[in-house]
């Protein structure tokens, strides 16, 4: 399975866009979270996976909403996200340890959903 | 008369369920320049490029390079809250700078860091507040 991951950066003197970079694994999991309007807190998201097989994960969701790991796996702690901006993370150096679960926390007027998508070797 | 320049940041990812495609982080600043300069082939020596953008005010840098190489932003001792003065580019390969500590004074750009790898070029653009 392949991940193509591509930034576009558009300045007043043209557009800088590279071709994208491509992550490749045995198993790609896809997550469409329902975030009900109002409060949540920690509540948990099942999605799992090793350290070592990591490759790539990206969060985007259409209201804020920070994503936590229920065991801190992230090296940058919790990730908030902006409404519609998304998050990758991708490589060893973006974990400290393995995903067992995912968090998510939020408190909006509005009810959205939180689009997670995960590329790793279950057995590398 | 204030003129507000714009760096618009948008990220994609296709996967084999479909595409994820934001809606873009715009950056504004009213200082913005850009520059485009040699690579020299792996084995060259670095070129010294003269470059400074201020660390307070700052709000967005974009690197790409069309060959692998290491660029220095001389002064620089934090990147995206990594201590460290270099960017890392592999070809083709955007980084976006959103966060930096120290003053860049100078940019040193490192030569193809793949044996025996090509000469080639590197953009920058830069936004700030000045």
């Amino acid at each position: 399975m392949n991940f193509t991951y591509t930034q576009t950066c558009r300045t007043p003197f043209g557009t800088l866009q590279d071709s994208g970079k491509v992550y490749t694994a045995e198993t790609a999991s896809v997550t469409d979270q329902a975030l009900t309007a109002g409060a949540h807190v920690a509540e948990v998201i099942a999605v799992a996976c090793a350290e070592t097989g990591f490759q790539c994960l990206a969060l985007m969701s259409d209201v804020p909403v920070v994503v936590g790991a229920f065991d801190a796996a992230f090296t940058d702690g919790p990730q908030t996200l902006v409404a519609n901006q998304m998050v990758f993370l991708a490589g060893a150096a973006a974990l400290a340890s393995d995903i067992t679960n995912l968090t998510f926390t939020c408190n909006n007027a509005g009810a959205g959903t939180l689009k997670i998508r995960l590329l790793y070797d279950p057995t590398p | 008369m204030f003129s507000a320049f714009t760096f618009t940041y948008t990220q994609t990812l296709q996967t084999p369920a479909g595409s994820l495609q934001d809606s873009g982080q715009v950056f504004t600043g009213d200082t913005c320049h850009a520059g485009r300069w040699v690579v020299n082939a792996n084995g060259g020596g670095a070129n010294a490029i003269v470059e400074a953008f201020p660390a307070t005010g700052f709000q967005a840098a974009v690197l790409i390079a069309d060959v692998p190489c290491v660029v220095t932003l001389t002064g620089a001792t934090a990147i995206n809250g990594v201590a460290t003065a270099d960017v890392t580019l592999a070809a083709n390969v955007e980084q976006v700078v959103t966060a930096l500590t120290g003053a860049v004074t100078a940019i040193s750009v490192g030569a193809n860091t793949t044996g025996a790898g090509p000469a080639g070029l590197v953009n920058l653009a830069v936004l700030y507040n000045s």
